[in-house]
């Protein structure tokens, strides 16, 4: 008794939440099958195999359908095929937008192309998320990356309104799509230690303030803007990053930016001395960062290097959080006393962001 | 329906005019090699019911006129015909679209003379019921729902069928010859009915199966006397307090039997009405309508099926036919036993909405008996049933009887605590003893045409109660009470029925969920016995119902309604299911409401058609008394407000769609949607659909083919109603799903018909804020065109 045919089909589309999982998760019907087994719904319902077999393939073949509206949120809500309650069509949309943390991880900063595609692959044999899901996230970055490229105005607005995602998961689809655009590493194994969240921090920090969006300098004509506000780094800003320089190269700037540091800080740090001793390799660190900003290469490595410059000599000397928070302000407040520096709104614009990335990437 | 698809086939004129039924006795054994040898000491209503004409053999090709059938020399076959047919009716669109009782001559409304009070007032009742009535040549309602009291006695189901030839019919565009076989088989059902003493077919439906070029038209019905108050042109309120004045007894009225208890039409056991005890009542009760809104009902009812397959050598036109018309007959009575059987099991004893198809193949006949059982508080305690084993002195054998034994008199204690059936004990005395002679009366079944001396021996009284004993003498038989304990019961929380609404269950929520199933099974050709097919068949249906309570147990608790199967044999090995129900939740907190409420819920679900509900204003009605164009579902107008709590209504009601620019479109199979008002109708909605692909694969395969068609279809239903201004459909059914495939050239068809009422519906709850709040403003954000009348 073989079964041709086995449909079901409900004026209010049904949806299972738990085998939505699975489906996005990218398992075949049987593996599905085996784990809903394996989860015991069968003793809690008094169903046989077969039945969950039909109901799986059935909802299989719904999701299947409704993956087409699913790349385009909005269609979802307008199409008249699938009657699904707001609640459940939010779910769909959330769920399907959702994406595993190792994923993201392995091509957060890389090129959104068919070259990385290709290497899904070895994406999927190394964190053990299968490559159909490994595929589906892919293909999510890049769509949002595709919809929202050409677009002016807030990324993260953008990313809520075509493709109607809560707050928080529009907020990571910017800092991917911010990450893919400017190609960051961080894949190196010193980034390993290094969380999405962390990244995703670093992104909006920046989104916020190194951007064209950032400054608010709306283009007068809309042709006329080339750069995207929120996607790309203010060119202008990181030529000028250059003359913050003169912060390491004056030596008697240098000297006094120590010793305004110093004075401030004895007594209150735990690892004072270790400071003292690396100041002005910490400095020169951080100046130096900010002035190969120029160079797209260098921009790319902009994690590479704070880690290299910063935060592994601070790590090394066992700094505890709270002394790297208060070096940093002292650090950054400090310049405001030198006289004969003259950028300080471009540097509290650097050292402003840069800061807030330094505390949240500084940990083990 | 049938009319549509006659199209597609090459009428000739037919020469096999199987029209009719057969003698009371059905020489069973004698002819079927693998019949099973049951005694049923219970009469069984059905089979007596079908077989009171004679069987005509007819040499038709070389006339020309049809209506000459009946005068041709008459060779009497044997049960060629009878039964009852799947299309049910649907109380507001059946009229209009199904049956073709207004082409058939002196059909009319017309009402008949007006009896007086007085005398005996059974016979006089019937006296003008019969005057109202006869008037009409067939006295036949479609309705499954009719206002209380309308409804005086039910007498039973009637049936008929008839085999046709197609391709004998001469001109196939016209339809004499077509309406003369139906004339055929409503002339059949209409004695049929007058043998049990009623004057009228209530619930009744036709339908066809056609195989190549043979066809089988079944109609079926429900034997009624009906009030003839009704038929008249007065207004109904008058007659409800004419009924209140005569003191019928209210519950138990329609359970009574309408024949001569000395004369009966056939064997049966009767006994005083368990509820008024004056009247006499049969001990089951099988009927094609739903359970009458004032009838007392003790505990839940379920679903009951029957499922059979035969075996059919394959063969051409008249060999063919008859040799259908000989597999008919056993067929029916096995599908009847089967009922029989699973309504004992249950501990119930009266069918509702009985719905028997049978379906034609290539190879084969296929049954599909659906009823909705019940306990009727009115008929007497259903007895257990008994197995008997042939072969005694064998001690293992013996040991396995009665391990069975066990086993089904604890299924049956299972189900009474599952369905909540408690009748009140009775004492003997106050019923008085049973009718005398049960045992001579209540011979039939299977063993008739062997020695009757056999039977007499062998004491089936068990107790006082009728016993119910199954000889099982063959695997056949054994396999049949193994697959009496083989139906799962629905797991907790499920109940289902495929009558509107399901007796016993009133605190209806308003979420509900319509849906259809279709499955298709490709037999494997190397195993087919009756007994494969038939557990194939089975084990079909079985795991699509407990794939559909898997399916919606996120609405448990719940309950299928109106369930609505149909079996197709598209293929040589290919059986095609589909299922259409709707499940509603229920509010299982006030599961314990009185009948009560019930009933004044049914009455106001069935009531207040105002005139402004009509879609167009009916110029009849310019009168000052109108005329009702639709007198049943008139009745009563109770102005009362739904049993429902409405703070629970609120807690339970669908999640908005404030954000979504697409209105939320119900669809539901049943006349009337949970906790709300339909304040008005927009027409009947009834829609084809042709599909086909040429890209199968590419589409998912069948599967995913016909998932996407269904799901399109509901859409296109839906964006229909909306487009009318309307939020939601009722009485919607699918009346056609053909499925064809070609997976060699990666090819599929189908062709859907659906059809249903377009209705604008308030919610109960948002009813009480307009009639506070005067502006009567839409709520609703799809029913614009409709007033809200409040």
């Amino acid at each position: 008794m073989a079964s041709e045919l086995d449909i079901f089909v409900g004026n209010t589309t049904l949806i299972d939440e738990d085998v939505y999982r699975l489906w996005l998760d990218g398992y075949s019907v049987s593996d599905a099958v085996a784990l809903r087994v394996r989860s015991g719904i069968l003793e809690q319902t008094g169903a046989t195999a077969a039945v969950l077999q039909s109901d799986t393939m059935d909802h299989y073949r719904t999701f299947q359908m409704l993956e087409r509206l699913l790349h385009a949120p909005p269609k979802l809500l307008h199409q008249l095929i699938f009657q699904i309650p707001p609640s459940r069509q939010a779910l769909l949309i959330e769920r399907y937008y959702t994406f595993d943390e190792a994923f993201v991880r392995e091509v957060l900063g890389k090129k959104l192309s068919k070259g990385t595609k290709k290497d899904l692959d070895d994406i999927s044999t190394k964190t053990g998320i299968t490559l159909k899901s490994c595929r589906r996230q892919f293909d999510n970055f890049k769509r949002v990356f595709k919809v929202v490229e050409e677009m002016r105005g807030s990324l993260v607005d953008n990313i809520q309104q075509h493709f109607l995602l809560s707050d928080r998961l529009a907020r990571d689809y910017a800092a991917i799509v911010f990450f893919a655009n400017n190609r960051f590493e961080t894949g190196k194994k010193k980034l390993q230690y290094l969380s999405f969240g962390d990244f995703a921090f670093c992104a909006e920090l920046m989104i916020q303030n190194w951007t064209l969006g950032a400054v608010g300098e709306a283009p007068t004509e809309p042709d006329s803007q080339v750069d995207d506000m929120d996607m790309d780094l203010d060119k202008e800003f990181l030529q000028d990053l250059k003359e913050l320089k003169v912060l390491v190269a004056d030596k008697d700037l240098l000297d006094l930016h120590k010793s305004l540091v110093c004075t401030a800080l004895r007594g209150k740090l735990g690892v004072f001395s270790e400071m003292e001793a690396n100041f002005k390799n910490l400095s020169r660190g951080l100046v130096n960062v900010a002035a190969k900003l120029t160079h797209n290469k260098d921009v790319r490595d902009l994690f590479v290097d704070l880690v290299e410059k910063f935060l592994e000599p601070c790590r090394s000397d066992h700094w505890p959080l709270s002394d790297v928070r208060l070096f940093l302000n002292q650090y950054s407040a400090s310049v405001h006393s030198l006289d004969g520096f003259r950028y300080q709104a471009l540097w509290d614009r650097y050292m402003g962001t840069l800061r807030g990335c330094l505390l949240r990437l500084y940990h083990d | 329906m049938y009319c549509f698809l006659f199209f597609h086939f090459d009428h000739k004129f037919p020469q096999v005019s199987a029209g009719s039924s057969s003698k009371p006795r059905m020489p069973l054994d004698s002819q079927q090699p693998n019949s099973h040898c049951y005694w049923l000491t219970t009469y069984s209503e059905l089979l007596c019911v079908c077989s009171h004409s004679h069987l005509y053999w007819i040499p038709f090709n070389e006339d020309p006129n049809p209506n000459t059938h009946s005068s041709g020399p008459s060779t009497p076959l044997k049960n060629q015909t009878y039964s009852f047919s799947p299309s049910k009716s649907y109380s507001r669109q059946s009229s209009s679209s199904d049956t073709d009782l207004s082409l058939t001559p002196k059909t009319g409304m017309g009402s008949g003379s007006a009896g007086k009070e007085g005398g005996p007032f059974k016979a006089l009742l019937r006296q003008q019921t019969q005057s109202a009535l006869e008037q009409r040549e067939f006295p036949f309602f479609t309705l499954t729902a009719f206002p209380p009291g309308f409804l005086v006695h039910v007498g039973g189901v009637v049936s008929a069928r008839s085999v046709k030839l197609l391709d004998r019919i001469h001109n196939p565009d016209e339809p004499e010859t077509r309406d003369a076989w139906w004339a055929e088989i409503r002339q059949e059902i209409k004695s049929h009915a007058k043998a049990l003493g009623c004057h009228a077919v209530v619930g009744y439906s036709e339908s066809t199966s056609i195989c190549e070029e043979v066809c089988i038209l079944s109609a079926s019905g429900t034997a009624a006397v009906l009030n003839p108050r009704f038929l008249q042109d007065g207004t109904v309120e008058g007659c409800l307090e004419q009924r209140l004045e005569e003191n019928l007894p209210a519950g138990c009225g329609f359970c009574h039997i309408p024949y001569d208890e000395l004369n009966m039409p056939f064997p049966a056991h009767l006994t005083y009405c368990y509820n008024c005890r004056k009247q006499k009542v049969p001990d089951v009760l099988f009927t094609t309508i739903d359970l009458p809104m004032d009838a007392t009902v003790i505990g839940k009812g379920c679903l009951i099926q029957a499922r059979l397959c035969r075996l059919k050598k394959k063969a051409q036109a008249e060999a063919n036919a008859t040799a259908i018309s000989n597999l008919l007959p056993f067929m029916e009575y096995e599908v009847h036993t089967q009922l029989m059987n699973k309504l004992k099991l249950k501990g119930m004893n009266a069918l509702f909405g009985l719905r028997i198809q049978i379906s034609v193949g290539e190879n084969m006949l296929m049954g599909l008996a659906s009823a909705t059982g019940v306990y009727l508080a009115a008929l007497p305690t259903p007895g257990g049933i008994q197995i008997a084993g042939k072969t005694p002195n064998d001690g293992s054998y013996e040991q396995h009887i009665s391990h069975m034994q066990k086993k089904i008199n604890d299924t049956i204690a299972k189900n009474k605590e599952l369905y909540e059936i408690n009748p009140p004990e009775i004492s003997e005395e106050i019923i008085g003893s049973p009718i005398p002679e049960p045992r001579q009366r209540s011979r039939l079944l299977r063993s008739q045409s062997e020695s009757s001396d056999e039977v007499t021996e062998l004491d089936l009284s068990h107790g006082k109660k009728d016993a119910f004993v199954l000889e099982i003498d063959d695997t056949d038989a054994m396999e049949d009470v193994h697959s009496l304990l083989t139906d799962v019961p629905p797991p907790s929380g499920f109940y289902s029925c495929n009558t509107e609404i399901m007796p016993g269950i009133n605190n209806w929520t308003s979420e509900i969920q319509m849906f259809t199933s279709v499955r298709v099974i490709r037999l494997s050709s190397l195993n087919l016995t009756n007994q494969a097919l038939n557990k194939n068949f089975n084990d079909l249906c079985e795991n699509l119902l407990k794939s559909l309570y898997f399916k919606l147990r996120s609405m448990i608790p719940c309950c299928l309604c109106h369930v609505n199967f149909t079996v197709s044999l598209p293929e040589d090995e290919l059986i095609q299911v589909t299922v259409t129900a709707v499940a509603i939740t229920f509010d299982k907190n006030q599961a314990l409401q009185t009948t009560k409420t019930h009933v004044e819920k049914s009455l106001q679900r069935a009531s207040t058609d105002n005139e402004e509900l009509l879609q167009f204003p009916l110029e009849l009605c310019s009168d000052s008394l109108p005329p009702h164009p639709f007198p049943p579902a008139k009745a009563v107008t109770v102005e009362k407000a739904s049993p429902m709590g409405e703070g629970n209504f609120r807690n339970r009601s669908t999640p908005s769609c404030a954000n979504s620019t697409v209105g939320v479109v119900k669809m539901t199979p049943l006349s009337f949607i949970p906790g709300a008002k339909i304040t008005k109708y927009l027409g009947i909605i009834n829609m084809f659909f042709i599909r086909e692909t040429t890209s199968l694969r590419e589409e998912g395969g069948v599967s995913g083919f016909l998932h996407a068609f269904i799901a399109e279809v509901f859409a296109m239903v839906r964006a229909h109603v909306a487009a009318l201004g309307g939020n939601a459909v009722v009485s919607y059914i699918m009346k056609q799903c053909v499925f064809m495939e070609n997976p060699n050239k990666n090819q599929a068809q189908c062709l859907i018909n659906v059809s249903g009422d377009a209705v604008v519906f308030v919610r109960e709850s948002e009813l009480e804020v307009i009639s506070t709040q005067q502006p009567a403003a839409n709520c609703q954000p799809a029913c614009t065109g409709g007033e809200v009348t409040t």
